[in-house]
């Protein structure tokens, strides 16, 4: 049987969205309940706590990653853009436009994680045409099923880039 | 669109889009909140039995812990006296820790609530629960023997004489077909955030009823109705788990009120595929007796579901086979079986889903035995009426969607033999079914606020759960004020405001339009006067706001159906044609194409609109191909309740959807005519793609989903 125990702090300091942050934790903290519970930013959601659905995703030194997969103490020192990093001067990222555009999303609580993975897939080497940027965004799931819209906007924001 | 409306009809960005694609649109558990604890859940490791014993000791004194809810801790809850129409419906009739019986596998028997997530997950771990184990029952043939089935005499139909028609028909069909248990897996998870300030309780809640939520959870709380407020301007998705009342929310609100601190309670996901609600298994018994060329003679559809032990939910797997094709000798019966799983609940297209799974194989398998073409044989039974209600139809477009689908298909040039199509190594399949859903209306009241600044502001307790009501409602004002839609302030998700529909059904938009309508009329009325119309930056405008000397003007409005509604019927229509194709070589099976047509009336939003009937039409191929939530025989737990295991369609998945939207005024159902468009999509889909594979590979698969291995049997 488990036993009660009582978890020392550790301090992790790490930059969000180009503020620095730092916290005393348990470093059995998840980054995506420290971003959510800690630091306040819940537009990183939680869908599945088991890196199976994608809404949590976050960009991690510019690379898309699940933050349910991760301890935040591993996270000390990175740099770390989440949904509310991306507008600059109240101006949408093109990404979000496009989303908002193509109707890329219904109920929108998958929609942070599809948006921060469309916007690192846009720099990744994964081919062209659509089927390319379908395998590449199947790890975000859509249970309202707009997929051919996020398609179709994820499209357009590569076409331009 | 229609040429008479300027905004109605528009494919208009989501009204409330940019708070979604910001991340600020808050849902439930996305609510600031000082001081807030967390709660996690203790579930039964058994299907049956009583706990014996349940130490919480250890729990207790675990860092952070502040309090141990279990049946003997909490304070009485009480049974609701359910009544849709005043509010009060609970998914299931027990209240969380009633007794010390559990009834399946994954029921709450404790909640930890801590001071971090953390440390509730962690002192969850340390309740020991002992079980005395009973015997359980899973599958339909196991709850027949133990406990029988339950005739259900409001899911009966019954016509001319069925069972003597099918003796005497020239040509009969006789076939079973089984659906299993299916889980809505909205991507947010059920989530109520509980304040108690003393005397008033108030929830954040993953609710698609902020009208009912808080009465049925007063009611089971033994507080007056009005102490209750309930919050939800966005919701993840629901799909109908989050219609009624669940075991989490009823325990965040007894923690809260015991500890005076918010709690904050996420169901885990794994729980959701026990507390939360599933469609349950059916299996449908269907006969057809038709003439040689194809007239249909008698019709029998007799099926059963399973539901718990403690609420009975049933699926109506019959509900349009009485209306969808004139014929007639008709019955429709349907039969419920207890079984120790969590309790049922309404899963999009509830009843229809699996119904037309059914109903439209064996019209397939019917006009493969006639070697007659499936889209010709439903032409030849089209319903001049509504047979069963025996009213005229509102509306009733269905031969053009048959058409119109079968011409955006390119159907003309099927071969009708198995196997005929090939695309290189690729053998391809062309499935026919079609699609149907009722067109409810219910009531709803309205504020309409118009300001002198060019604003307005609408008040209603409906709520927005993806299917695009924020838009609906501002699009009916800008319609009618000529304001710009983005100076409308769409104000829903509050039990406060008034009386709004549930997102339900396929309900909310023909119910909120009417009322919409009228309130902004009067808003009009009080501003314009007597005998006067104007609509805001006209002439007038200015004008007007000096004449009444205020700077704000409001309307309200009470809408419900009247009298149209017993003399017709109302009922939306839809044509799928599906492309499959099997390369038998490697055993693989895909959809390739899929070409729908919907009759749902007038089309409020071009935009949002067409993304319910795509999405739709994405869990319809899951539900086809994919989904099945599977119970381990022994224990009685689910094997897979994740989202890797639990399959549902990914986007590498997506195959090309083709969508058309009639786009018709019913001209019954109320202002502008607009059916509702949530849940026709996915009915008949699952149907669409078996006649499909039955078309490339010869096999009819008659239980869903249809796998690899089935074909391969």
């Amino acid at each position: 049987m488990p036993t009660a125990l009582s978890i020392p702090r550790v301090s992790v300091n790490l930059e969000v969205n180009g503020t620095s942050r730092s916290a005393e934790i348990e470093p059995r903290v998840v980054l995506l309940d420290f971003l959510r519970e800690t630091l306040g930013l819940t537009g990183t959601k939680k869908g599945c706590d088991h890196g199976q659905c994608g809404a949590c995703t976050v960009l991690v030194n510019g690379r898309r990653i699940k933050s349910c997969l991760s301890l935040a103490v591993m996270h000390d020192g990175d740099k770390l853009t989440t949904i509310e990093g991306l507008e600059r001067d109240g101006q949408l990222h093109p990404m979000q436009a496009a989303f908002l555009d193509h109707d890329g999303f219904q109920c929108g609580y998958c929609t942070s994680g599809q948006i921060m993975s469309a916007v690192a897939l846009v720099d990744e080497p994964i081919g062209v045409g659509d089927t390319a940027v379908r395998e590449a965004m199947s790890g975000n799931l859509c249970r309202c099923g707009a997929y051919q819209n996020i398609c179709h906007a994820i499209q357009a924001v590569r076409r331009r880039a | 669109m229609s040429a008479d409306t300027k905004v109605i009809g528009q494919p208009l960005n989501r009204h409330e889009g940019r708070a979604k694609v910001t991340g600020r649109a808050l849902y439930a558990a996305d609510h600031p909140a000082s001081s807030v604890v967390h709660a996690a859940g203790v579930m039964s490791a058994v299907a049956a039995g009583e706990i014996v014993r349940l130490d919480a000791t250890a729990a207790e004194q675990a860092p952070g812990v502040l309090a141990v809810l279990h049946h003997g801790s909490v304070p009485e809850l009480h049974r609701i006296d359910e009544d849709m129409d005043e509010g009060r419906k609970a998914a299931e009739e027990r209240p969380p820790f009633e007794d010390n019986r559990i009834y399946y596998f994954g029921q709450f028997v404790a909640v930890v609530i801590a001071e971090s997530l953390e440390q509730a997950r962690w002192a969850a771990q340390l309740v020991e629960v002992e079980y005395r184990v009973e015997p359980h029952v899973l599958t339909l043939d196991e709850g027949i023997e133990t406990h029988g089935a339950k005739p259900q005499e409001d899911e009966e139909s019954l016509r001319g004489d069925p069972d003597a028609a099918l003796e005497r028909a020239a040509v009969r069909i006789d076939t079973t077909y089984t659906t299993p248990v299916e889980a809505h897996c909205a991507m947010e998870l059920h989530s109520t955030l509980a304040e108690w300030d003393g005397e008033r309780l108030l929830l954040h809640d993953s609710t698609q009823w902020v009208f009912g939520q808080p009465r049925t959870l007063a009611a089971m709380l033994g507080l007056p109705e009005d102490k209750v407020i309930v919050k939800a301007p966005f919701i993840g998705g629901g799909f109908g788990s989050k219609l009624f009342l669940w075991p989490h929310t009823v325990l965040a609100a007894v923690a809260t009120r015991m500890l005076r601190r918010p709690v904050k309670f996420v169901l885990p996901r794994q729980y959701h595929f026990t507390t939360a609600g599933h469609r349950p298994f059916t299996r449908q018994r269907i006969r057809i007796g038709a003439t040689p060329d194809g007239r249909l003679t008698a019709l029998r559809h007799d099926s059963q579901s399973h539901t718990s032990l403690v609420t009975d939910y049933v699926e109506s797997c019959g509900e349009s086979t009485p209306a969808l094709y004139s014929c007639p000798n008709v019955a429709v019966t349907h039969e419920l079986v207890p079984v120790n799983v969590g309790t049922p609940t309404p899963m999009r297209g509830p009843g229809n889903c699996p119904g037309l799974f059914a109903l439209e194989s064996a019209l397939d398998e019917l006009a493969v035995t006639l070697k007659l073409d499936p889209i010709e044989l439903r032409r030849l039974n089209l319903p001049a009426r509504d047979e069963e209600k025996d009213t005229p139809w509102s509306s009733n477009h269905f031969e053009t969607c048959l058409l119109r689908a079968a011409e955006r298909f390119g159907w003309s040039r099927r071969r009708q033999e198995v196997g005929a199509m090939r695309e290189g190594r690729e053998i391809l399949g062309w499935g026919f079914a079609a699609a149907t859903w009722p067109a409810w209306r219910d009531q709803a009241d309205v504020t309409v606020e118009l300001r002198s600044d060019g604003t307005a502001r609408v008040e209603c307790a409906t709520q927005d759960i993806g299917t695009g009501t924020y838009s609906v409602i501002a699009a009916v004002v800008a319609e009618l004020t000529s304001l710009p839609p983005e100076k409308i302030e769409v104000a829903i998700g509050d039990s406060t405001f008034p009386r709004g529909p549930i997102s339900g059904g396929s309900m909310a938009t023909a119910t909120l339009v009417p009322a919409v309508a009228g309130a902004t009329r009067n808003a009009l009325h009080h501003l314009f006067g007597d005998g006067k119309t104007g609509v805001a930056h006209s002439a007038g405008w200015a004008e007007a706001w000096r004449k009444v000397g205020r700077t704000s003007v409001v309307g309200e409005c009470h809408a419900e159906p009247g009298d149209e509604e017993d003399a017709f019927a109302f009922r939306s229509f839809g044509a799928h044609c599906v492309e499959v194709r099997w390369d038998p070589e490697i055993t693989k099976l895909r959809v390739s194409r899929v070409v729908t047509v919907i009759d749902a009336g007038r089309i409020i939003n071009a935009k949002t609109a067409r993304n319910q009937v795509e999405g739709a039409l994405v869990m319809g191929l899951g539900m086809s191909l994919l989904e099945e939530t599977v119970y381990d025989p022994p224990s009685g737990r689910v094997v897979n309740d994740n989202l890797a295991d639990y399959r549902v369609m990914v986007h590498a998945g997506m195959p090309e959807l083709d969508v058309t939207l009639l786009d018709i005024a019913d001209p019954q159902i109320g202002d502008f005519g607009a059916k509702g468009i949530g849940e026709i999509g996915l009915t008949g889909i699952a149907a669409a793609v078996a006649n499909a594979v039955y078309h490339a590979t010869g096999k009819r698969i008659r239980d869903l989903p249809i796998t690899i291995e089935k074909l391969l049997a």
